[in-house]
């Protein structure tokens, strides 16, 4: 499994490797402290191949809960669990799981299990894997990057970390989550996968202003942890 | 060493570096500016004052307010056309020329035109062109068209890049001057995130440039305490160079900036946009040379650069002769100073003016500027004593001058209050104006507040800061005391009526139309007494600088020529733009998404020809498009005879899940879905409230609770959405998800398709028994989880496999491998097109459009009629008892014709249309042209109907019945 648009990737000199059964871009061959300073500038990862899931339906707060993710009462708020996951309240029905930034396990693909088994009555699953793209926005001019193409205040004050945001980025419908790495500002970006390339464009010319670039997963861990 | 024969040694010049100079031409003659010019501030320097001629008659233009108000100073720069001079800095290297002029700018061939001016009255345009007949086409156009415009577009101009950026503020002020600068503070102490907008490239607004007391220090003093104060306050962002171009709906402002523009969303608005100084109406008024007393100030304090060497300055106020004391001091000899004013206190500035030894004329105007016809502006200035409001008498002085500096009145900056529903009011008692009826986060603070005494300017913009602080829910601090200041006194703002009617003319009321003070009268006496009237016939106010120093001057004389008072004239509507803006602002960097299947490169690397469906692209076909039919042919017969694969994953994915789920479903759709078997497909066919179809699909039960639709691609996202609009009032138990892009889709079809399949599909048996036409069935195909759909929608044996969609490409590649050696090829959707046209299948929105009902479509087999409730059933039941007069027919052709007929060609009842063909096209299979139209509802098989073809000619073709190809459907279901 790979990103559907692993060619730009490649053209961008993306190097893969194998990661939960999908190839993921670990870094652009500028070595670890270019990248990782230019995560800390402006960094666009692509996480399309890492895992992540989606549970709706109006008993999906009671069934989260039972399968042990611990989520707020409040929507558009991200819910961080202790093994990693990212648990987004999307609505009161409805919740976004990312897959834990350094996670070697499928947490989403267990999740999905547990939900298979229980089969909980007014609880769905929502293939997020194979419907969403997931890039993620790193650095300092990320917020400045994003005001580019989002009409949403994003900035860190009226927009702190955890917080969501489903609104229109370059006029895609889009899931923004501020999901700092300390102090480093950084926003998952989830949206409709067949815009990939798209979307990608809008924010590699979005940041070229900031001197943007492309950032693996690789630099992601090392800020990350 | 650097010299010019205008430049002032600093500290003249506060926005120049006098040590940096820089290279540039303007018509084509080479001159030297300083780093921080604006165009015509280094001509000025250079002692070059005409910029431009005038629109109509060509007249010889000059500054006049040095800031960018008016179309006088409009230029081209290399490729770009009117650029304004007096704000575009100067670079290296940068050609300039003036425009609109045949010939040189200083020997315009189209001068002349003016001579013949008494034949080109105001509204000519509405009383020459219109006859006789056909002359308008033939002969003004072309000449109009020839003699339109100002500067040149060149279609060769590279392209820029331009973008937009989202902003955002608490409190934003517009107008770095004193009271912008004042607001911002006292906003910004409260505690507020404060935005501050300047359009020049510093702060300060008149505190750069003005003078205001005797000694000339008070500005600078204030200047400095103010912008230290503003550019060192954290919760304060300033924005220079930057224009606030109008104000729309909840606080949303477009802020330019260079390439880009920045679309502001603000809680609240503070104006300070200060005030315009305002012309006088005196014959010659538009020449190079006369200039407004800021302008002349401007040229000094912002440029360093000396305005005239010889100067009279007409006066209604303590402003000129605040000005008066400013030329004097560099170096312009100031010979007389004209004051409109019968009577008024001697203040400071009027006591130092005298004391200077300058003759001062009271109730004394301007009447006449004299033209110098070498420099093309001014030699002298006639003074007329006034004998009343308007009139000159008979006592007359003259003086030469090169500079004639009009400083009589201001008009406030209120256009962006305008724009955001403020009223403007005049009160005769002052000649000033109020603003009213704002809404409650717009503030107003200083000269557009009516504020003019520098004093209450900055107490006005403290005043608005707390205010708006206040609204955020911010405490604000008790009152400071105001510093007592000494500058200029105002008892009023403008002098009632500074126009001096000349019998010979030329004293112009708008400089960017060429409109005479008689133009504005003659449009009055033609009956257009209205004022905005008076602007339509006369085009007054229309120009580029938008009234801003026509407006009052209009309104003034419309309202002595119809009696009525300012008030009840009023002014002009203000609409945004404030300021001329490129077009490249607007265009620039605007998004238009794409989607792409996740087959998307391999229809590129197979060399399909990419089309458009919404913000999809699809393969129409493979191959060059100058063979586009022999592709399409190929592919068809491909498919008919062999096997093909077409993308479908653009098709429209929905899960309806849930114990209600066959109910949802039977209240959405026309079919009944409750008795629908586990593993089985059924047709979906969806009406609007109306009855009109609105998209149809299949529907695949997976379980009794489960059901994986589909939908059009073009109609999948208002599916989803009425299905939720709707179950939000049914509240029936069921969950609707819009997985369209979770799943790719590649339709396998044709007589091969099984063969094809089976190799990829070892675990599932594809035999009819087990796997017939109509059913579902999930498996494994090369490994990738999928759902098989058998349906037939070409006509043949086919399966849509529909698997998660970042394995697409997998799918695509491992079907392609497999289907070698049975020929298979991609087939695209024109293809795709014309097989189910074969087949008489519809497609929503071309074969349907929003008026049609199922009954004309004859899809009358694909509504339960005995279901309780559908949306659009009783709709449908209504219109049974109204039958309709048209229904959906195939006709079909022989194909040896000269022309044959295409989509939308009408269909005739007599002379009556009765529809039009809304699918065509060749059938190879069948050797024959056939189509889909609406014709009249008795229309039956093997009656003629008539086609208006292209060309006009009418065709008789015959009804047929449908479908065209296997009418027993006996390939699709083997």
């Amino acid at each position: 499994m790979r990103s559907p648009h692993y060619r730009t990737l490649i053209s961008a000199g993306a190097r893969f490797e194998s990661c939960m059964n999908a190839s993921c871009v670990m870094d652009y061959g500028n070595g670890k402290n270019q990248e990782a300073a230019q995560a800390m500038q402006l960094g666009l990862a692509d996480l399309t191949p890492l895992p992540r899931t989606g549970f709706k339906g109006p008993e999906m707060v009671q069934w989260a809960g039972s399968a042990g993710l611990k989520i707020g009462q409040h929507n558009n708020r991200a819910y961080l669990q202790e093994d990693g996951l990212l648990v987004a309240r999307l609505s009161d029905s409805e919740i976004l799981v990312l897959n834990g930034l350094g996670s070697r396990l499928d947490q989403c693909a267990r999740l999905e299990e547990k939900h298979k088994h229980s089969r909980p009555a007014g609880c769905y699953t929502v293939p997020r894997s194979s419907a969403s793209a997931w890039l993620m926005l790193t650095g300092q001019y990320s917020t400045d990057a994003l005001a580019k193409l989002c009409g949403m205040d994003l900035r860190v004050k009226n927009f702190s970390g955890g917080a969501i945001a489903q609104t229109s980025v370059a006029r895609t419908n889009c899931i923004v989550i501020r999901n700092n790495m300390g102090e480093i500002p950084a926003f998952h970006l989830l949206f409709d996968c067949s815009s990939t390339e798209y979307m990608w464009s809008c924010l590699v010319d979005a940041g070229m202003e900031f001197k943007g670039a492309p950032v693996g997963y690789a630099s992601l861990l090392d800020l990350h942890y | 060493m650097y010299t010019s024969p205008n430049r002032l040694p600093a500290p003249a010049g506060r926005l120049v570096d006098h040590e940096n100079t820089i290279n540039f031409s303007f018509e084509g003659t080479q001159y030297t500016g300083l780093a921080g010019d604006t165009i015509a501030s280094a001509l000025a320097a250079n002692d070059v004052w005409l910029l431009s001629r005038s629109f109509k008659y060509h007249r010889p233009r000059g500054v006049l307010s040095m800031a960018g108000l008016e179309a006088n100073t409009l230029v081209q720069v290399d490729n770009e056309p009117n650029v304004a001079a007096d704000r575009r800095k100067v670079t290296q290297g940068l050609q300039v020329s003036g425009q609109n002029c045949i010939g040189s700018l200083a020997n315009d061939q189209a001068e002349k035109i003016s001579l013949v001016n008494r034949f080109l009255p105001v509204g000519f345009y509405y009383k020459a062109f219109f006859q006789p007949k056909g002359a308008w086409q033939n002969i003004w156009e072309p000449i109009i068209r020839k003699f339109a415009g100002l500067g040149q577009v060149h279609p060769d101009t590279p392209h820029g890049y331009y973008d937009k950026q989202y902003l955002f503020s608490e409190i934003t002020v517009v107008g770095g001057g004193p009271a912008g600068m004042s607001a911002a503070l006292a906003a910004a102490d409260a505690g507020a995130e404060v935005l501050l907008i300047e359009q020049e490239t510093v702060i300060g607004g008149s505190l750069n440039y003005g003078r205001f007391d005797t000694e000339g220090t008070l500005a600078h003093t204030l200047h400095d305490e103010l912008v230290t104060a503003v550019t060192d306050h954290s919760n304060i962002e300033v924005m220079t160079d930057s224009v606030c171009n109008g104000y729309f709906a909840d606080n949303w402002l477009p802020v330019i900036r260079g390439h880009r523009m920045y679309k502001l969303r603000t809680k609240e608005l503070i104006l300070a946009p200060g005030k315009m100084e305002q012309p006088a109406i005196f014959r010659n008024n538009d020449l190079p040379g006369v200039l407004l007393g800021t302008a002349a100030q401007r040229l000094i304090r912002l440029y360093g650069v000396r305005p005239g060497k010889q100067a009279v300055v007409l006066t209604a106020g303590d402003d000129g002769y605040a000005t008066a004391l400013e030329l004097l001091e560099n170096g312009v000899n100031v010979t007389a100073v004209a004051d409109l004013r019968q009577s008024f206190d001697a203040t400071p500035l009027y006591k130092k003016v005298l004391a200077c030894g300058i003759s001062i004329h009271k109730a004394c105007t301007v009447y006449e500027a004299l033209p110098d016809k070498h420099t093309r502006g001014i030699r002298a200035a006639a003074l007329r004593q006034l004998a009343g409001i308007g009139q000159c008498g008979n006592e007359a002085w003259r003086y030469d001058c090169d500079l004639l500096c009009v400083s009589v009145g201001f008009m406030p900056s209120y256009q962006l209050a305008l724009h955001a529903g403020g009223k403007l009011k005049h009160d005769e008692a002052v000649s000033g104006f109020s603003i009213t009826g704002l809404p409650a986060c717009i503030h107003l603070a200083g000269a557009v507040n009516g504020k003019n005494e520098l004093g209450s300017v900055i107490e006005s913009g403290r005043q608005a800061g707390q205010a708006a602080s206040r609204k955020l829910g911010l405490a604000v601090p008790g009152a400071a005391a105001s510093r007592p200041l000494n500058p200029i006194s105002y008892s009023s703002i403008n002098h009632p009526w500074p126009i001096f009617p000349h019998p010979r003319g030329k004293e112009f009321v708008d400089l960017d139309e060429d409109l005479q003070y008689l133009d504005i009268i003659h449009a009055c006496r033609d009956g257009y007494d209205e004022l905005e009237l008076v602007k339509r016939y006369s085009t007054v106010g229309m120009g580029p600088s938008q009234g801003r120093h026509s407006a009052l001057a209009t309104a003034r004389v419309v309202a002595e020529e119809t009696q009525r008072t300012m008030s009840e004239v009023g002014v002009t509507t203000a609409r945004p733009p404030l300021h001329a803006e490129n077009l490249a602002v607007i265009a620039g960097r605007s998004f238009e998404p794409e989607r792409l299947t996740a087959m998307h490169h391999r229809h590129l690397e197979a060399g399909a020809h990419m089309v458009t469906a919404g913000q999809w692209w699809r393969p129409a076909y493979y191959g060059e498009p100058q063979h586009a039919d022999r592709w399409i042919l190929k592919e068809n017969l491909a498919v008919r005879n062999n096997v093909g694969m077409i993308d479908v994953s653009t098709l429209g994915g929905l899960e309806v899940r849930g114990p209600d789920a066959a109910e949802f479903l039977n209240r959405m759709y026309t079919f009944s879905y409750s008795r629908q078997k586990t593993g089985t497909l059924r047709y979906l066919l969806m009406t609007n409230p109306a009855g009109r179809i609105i998209d149809d699909g299949v529907a695949c039960r997976l379980d009794d609770e489960h059901f994986y639709i589909t939908a059009t691609t073009g109609g999948v996202e208002t599916v989803y959405r009425t299905m939720l609009w709707w179950n939000a009032q049914w509240r029936l138990d069921v969950d609707v998800t819009n997985v369209t892009s979770a799943y790719a889709g590649i339709s396998l079809a044709g007589p091969k398709s099984r063969a094809v399949l089976q190799q990829l599909c070892t675990s599932t048996d594809l035999a009819p028994a087990s796997f017939p036409y109509l059913s579902v069935r999930t498996a494994q195909v090369a490994g990738i989880p999928a759902r098989l759909l058998r349906v037939g929608f070409v006509g043949e044996l086919g399966y849509e496999i529909h698997a998660p969609s970042l394995q697409g490409e997998a799918l695509w590649d491992a079907l392609l491998k497999a289907g070698r050696e049975f020929g298979m090829q991609p087939v695209g959707i024109e293809a795709q097109r014309l097989l189910r046209l074969e087949k008489g299948h519809l497609i929503v929105g071309q074969d349907t459009d929003a008026m049609t009902t199922p009954h004309e479509a004859r899809m009358t087999w694909a509504v339960a009629e005995r279901k309780p409730f559908f949306v659009g059933g009783r709709s449908l039941q209504a219109a049974r008892r109204y039958p309709s007069n048209r229904k959906l027919v195939g006709f079909s052709v022989e194909p040896e014709q000269d022309e044959v007929p295409g989509e939308s060609n009408l269909i005739l009842d007599g002379d009556s249309i009765a529809g039009h063909i809304t699918s065509v096209g060749y059938s190879p299979t069948l050797n024959k042209i056939i189509g889909m139209g609406y014709a009249r509802a008795d229309t039956e098989p093997g009656m003629l109907i008539q086609i208006k073809l292209k060309s006009g000619c009418r065709q008789s073709v015959q009804v047929v019945e449908m479908p065209f190809y296997d009418p027993q459907n006996k390939r699709q279901e083997m």
